[in-house]
């Protein structure tokens, strides 16, 4: 009787998670489960992953930089007040210059892209393209793609690639690039990549993109998400598990325009918590004004499935 | 006095290009003035009936003892008494006045509603309509207090400040700002009318005023929109300053884009001054100029009275450096607002002023400032960039950090390239023994033991058998408030079949070098070239030490208080020096 019962509610269950989750009752667009690990260099090096962070902002440190942070007690991992015990930098990790954008894979591996930070003293122009990655056993950083340059690097624009991520679904990295573009011509290139062999498995060209993600759509099939440097507009497209885009289903998500302290935001950051939508948006003009000028805000999104839009919940 | 900020050719030259590669149509952006007015320019004038009200009661207001404008449009006595309940609350005061200094700042009720579901927190009770939503916004903290009182129990029951946030604004406001837009001449001139006040639409909608910024100056704007056929003119109008920011044609339709005070400067400045090539003529002299991408404002193909003088003269870098910290600092690039390697921007065109010494105009002065967004906050610099030519034929080349940096241990050593005309050039220094030529490549540090002949010269460079000038550095004897240049000064071949610097340069030299390792010793060869008879390119880096202290501010900026609202004072340090052609 009582394993009856039990299993009357199990299907009971199961029928309201069926109807929560089937796509054709107008539901969210949602996260992808995230699948990235922790690099197992940090370990090795005698920290609490959980207690360290790697980061490509810290004052003084050209490139990228493992802070670990003091350990409070009753909290389980640091917090934006926690104060920094140490910085670490392995030797190769500056060989790039500054840099920008991290991601890991499902292995820990670290992938990052160089960007210039204040002046171009730091970083080759010819290097605006190369995705580097840190080896996620011993820590070595190196060269890992050079992507092509749509165009010759010009005074008019700083910047080469500005956005990177993995697709915890099927496991590629997405980059784009703004390589080559300039004021009337938007030659950016966004690659799908296999980390495999390094393959590109398909792109969009001629789009100027900085945040980038992966997600479900309400459909449930998986979408590429980016958001565009020029407008504050943010488009996706259906991928499939071979890493290839249907073009046909090219759609714009969202604007950032007219949102926000500023109104001018661009996506710097794009990702989903459960069926939120999480953009971190700044201003972008293809100039070199230092970070610390550019406060971002967050812009949470719900999928109002009725409406089929996305609807501003909160920003700060 | 200043250059019209029409540029009109420039956009339809520039249209012309853009349209063979793209099928948007660029509208047209005017920007008429800047926020951060103050250097050698005085504040103008209101002479409009509605803004001297304005004023007025602005002032009065900050003479009472709640510096607020009270909200009487709508609500009767139910309005006045909730804002009496929040008023007397002091969490809801809070921001009225400076919290240092205690100084009224100016406030306004912008409206009293019927409280939302939405705005009561939990555990908040009260009988049917006994909350009311009372809306303040603080213009100098560009700030809004939202406070719910509830009338019957005669209290607060919350209150939250919102930083740079500004709430809907009041029938008032729009009629204000609708009368400043109508009123503006700029209006006039690019509608070919003057509109009357069924005109403006959008100005008291939502969409208007949530979807315009004024970004950058971080005041209450908001833009009354005429529209004509398709296209909209998108008036943004500044009512912390009670005036016009700037005028833009949009395309209307559901994907017209937002117009805002940022992307309005920055188009104007890219559009008229960074893609086109202007000119000067004016008292003897005839230059071009134009705004680079990273090398500042760059003045090229210099004459005066009809001689080649300059080839091109333009500032390089700013190399800043703290000495708390060893090597902390930046190495800044000026330029171009968008599309360029600048890290300090240009937001304003440049402007063109005359020279009066007496009762006399004896030149003229071309300026560009450069900005960071968030100047005059710490860690954020503001630059200036001045040529002076006079009538006798003596020009100036000058530059200033307006502060504030990261601290007040900073030395500021921008770098200048001055290209001479003529190509059999000597240089001289003026020794004991009067004026000796640079055989060779060489560099040099201006000292306190550094000696200059009977008139302050310190070099002198010959242009071809007949031309020369003097070289005089900054000794404090410029009236500019600048306390002497200590510059380094450098003189390298120019080849004409390579690129000596002429180029957009990207940044020639780190933040933090002390010594004459700024960038143009690169061009010194390793043995030195001859530096007789031919092209010459005088590289010239003062360096100047900020000061914050009461009396003796130095590259430094800060706010001060003036009628409720902050304003921005500054101590430009100013270096640079002047050329005396030989008689």
């Amino acid at each position: 009787m009582k394993f009856s019962l039990c299993s009357i509610k199990c299907c009971v269950l199961f029928i309201v998670c069926w109807i929560l989750l089937k796509p054709n009752f107008g539901l969210a667009q949602r996260e992808i489960k995230p699948c990235q690990q922790e690099p197992a260099f940090i370990r090795t090096l005698g920290y609490d992953p959980l207690w360290t962070a790697l980061s490509t902002s810290e004052k003084t440190y050209i490139g990228i930089s493992l802070i670990a942070f003091e350990k409070k007690l009753g909290q389980n991992s640091p917090t934006a007040q926690t104060p920094k015990m140490e910085i670490y930098q392995h030797p190769s990790w500056k060989s790039a210059g500054y840099l920008s954008t991290i991601s890991f894979d499902r292995i820990g591996n670290v992938y990052t892209v160089p960007a210039p930070l204040i002046s171009m003293l730091y970083n080759q122009t010819e290097k605006l393209n190369t995705i580097y990655k840190i080896d996620a056993s011993n820590g070595e950083m190196s060269e890992w793609i050079n992507l092509p340059f749509a165009s010759k690097p010009s005074s008019q624009n700083p910047y080469g690639l500005l956005g990177i991520n993995y697709d915890c679904q099927d496991h590629y990295l997405v980059a784009s690039t703004v390589a080559g573009s300039d004021r009337y011509n938007e030659r950016g290139v966004i690659y799908l990549i296999n980390p495999v062999n390094k393959k590109t498995t398909d792109s969009i060209k001629n789009f100027d993109a900085m945040g980038v993600g992966f997600a479900f759509d309400e459909l449930r099939k998986k979408r590429l998400y980016y958001g565009s440097v020029r407008t504050g507009n943010i488009f996706s497209v259906v991928v499939n598990s071979k890493g290839k885009m249907d073009k046909k289903t090219i759609r714009k998500e969202l604007s950032l325009e007219g949102y926000g302290p500023r109104g001018d935001d661009k996506a710097r950051k794009i990702k989903f918590n459960g069926n939120q939508l999480l953009v971190s948006g700044t201003a972008f003009n293809y100039n070199l004004q230092a970070a610390s000028e550019k406060p971002e805000t967050l812009y949470t999104f719900i999928w109002l499935a009725k409406e089929k839009k996305w609807g501003l919940i909160n920003y700060n | 006095m200043l250059l019209s900020m029409f540029c009109t050719d420039a956009i339809a030259q520039q249209k012309k290009a853009a349209l063979k590669k793209t099928t948007a149509k660029k509208p047209t952006a005017v920007y008429l003035n800047e926020y951060r007015a103050g250097l050698m320019s005085s504040s103008k004038a209101d002479t409009n009936w509605f803004i001297i009200e304005r004023k007025k009661e602005i002032e009065q207001i900050l003479k009472d003892s709640l510096p607020v404008k009270w909200y009487k449009e709508k609500g009767g006595e139910k309005a006045l008494l909730a804002q009496k309940i929040a008023l007397a609350n002091p969490f809801f005061t809070r921001y009225l006045f400076d919290l240092k200094t205690g100084k009224p700042l100016w406030n306004e009720i912008f409206g009293v509603y019927p409280a939302r579901p939405g705005d009561i927190k939990k555990g908040i009770t009260s009988l049917p309509g006994a909350l009311m939503r009372v809306e303040m916004y603080n213009y100098a903290n560009n700030l809004t207090t939202i406070g719910i009182v509830d009338v019957f129990s005669m209290k607060l029951v919350s209150a939250d400040h919102y930083p740079d946030t500004q709430p809907d604004i009041p029938q008032s406001l729009i009629q204000l700002a609708e009368q400043i837009a109508i009123n503006a001449p700029e209006v006039e001139k690019a509608l070919g009318f003057k509109p009357n006040a069924q005109k403006p639409i959008m100005s008291s909608t939502k969409t208007a005023l949530n979807r315009t910024k004024c970004e950058r100056s971080q005041h209450l704007c908001v833009a009354p929109t005429f529209v004509q056929g398709n296209r909209a003119l998108w008036a943004i109008v500044d009512l912390t300053d009670n005036r016009l920011v700037g005028l833009r044609w949009t395309n209307t339709g559901a994907d017209a884009a937002v117009v805002t005070e940022r992307k309005m400067q920055n188009e104007t400045v890219a559009d008229c001054y960074c893609e086109k090539v202007n000119s000067i003529s004016k008292n003897g002299w005839n230059m071009d100029y134009l705004l680079t991408a990273s090398d500042g404002l760059q003045i090229s193909n210099v004459t005066f009275n009809n001689k080649r003088v300059l080839n091109s003269a333009k500032l390089v870098d700013w190399h800043v450096s703290y000495s708390g910290t060893d090597g902390f600092g930046y190495s800044d690039a000026v330029g171009c607002p968008i599309y360029s390697q600048a890290a300090v921007v240009a937001t304003d065109p440049p402007k063109i002023a005359e020279i009066v010494e007496g009762d006399s105009v004896v030149g003229f002065m071309l300026e560009q400032k450069f900005f960071s967004e968030l100047w005059p906050g710490p860690c954020n610099y503001s630059y200036s960039q001045r040529y002076f030519f006079y009538k006798d034929g003596r020009f100036r080349i000058t530059c200033a950090s307006i502060g504030r940096g990261c601290g007040n241990n900073g030395t500021y050593r921008p770098v200048f390239r001055i290209s001479f005309a003529g190509n059999e050039q000597n240089f001289y220094e003026y020794e004991q023994a009067g004026w000796k030529q640079w055989t060779k490549e060489n560099w040099q540090l201006q000292k306190p033991s550094t000696l200059y002949d009977s008139s302050g010269f310190q070099y002198k460079i010959s242009l071809d058998k007949v031309n020369s000038y003097f070289l005089e550095p900054g000794k404090g004897q410029f009236n500019d408030g600048g306390k002497g240049d200590n510059a380094y000064l450098y003189l390298t071949k120019n080849h004409l079949n390579k690129d000596e610097g002429e180029t957009d340069l990207v940044t020639i030299g780190p933040c933090c070098n002390t010594n004459h390792e700024q960038g143009p010793e690169k061009f010194i060869n390793a043995v030195p070239e001859s530096t007789i008879n031919t092209d010459l390119v005088l590289w010239y880096v003062p360096q100047m030490k900020n000061d914050d202290r009461p009396g003796s501010k130095y590259c430094w900026a800060e706010t001060y208080y003036e009628n409720g609202v902050y304003k921005i004072k500054a101590y430009p340090c100013f270096a640079g020096p002047m050329f005396v052609p030989q008689k």
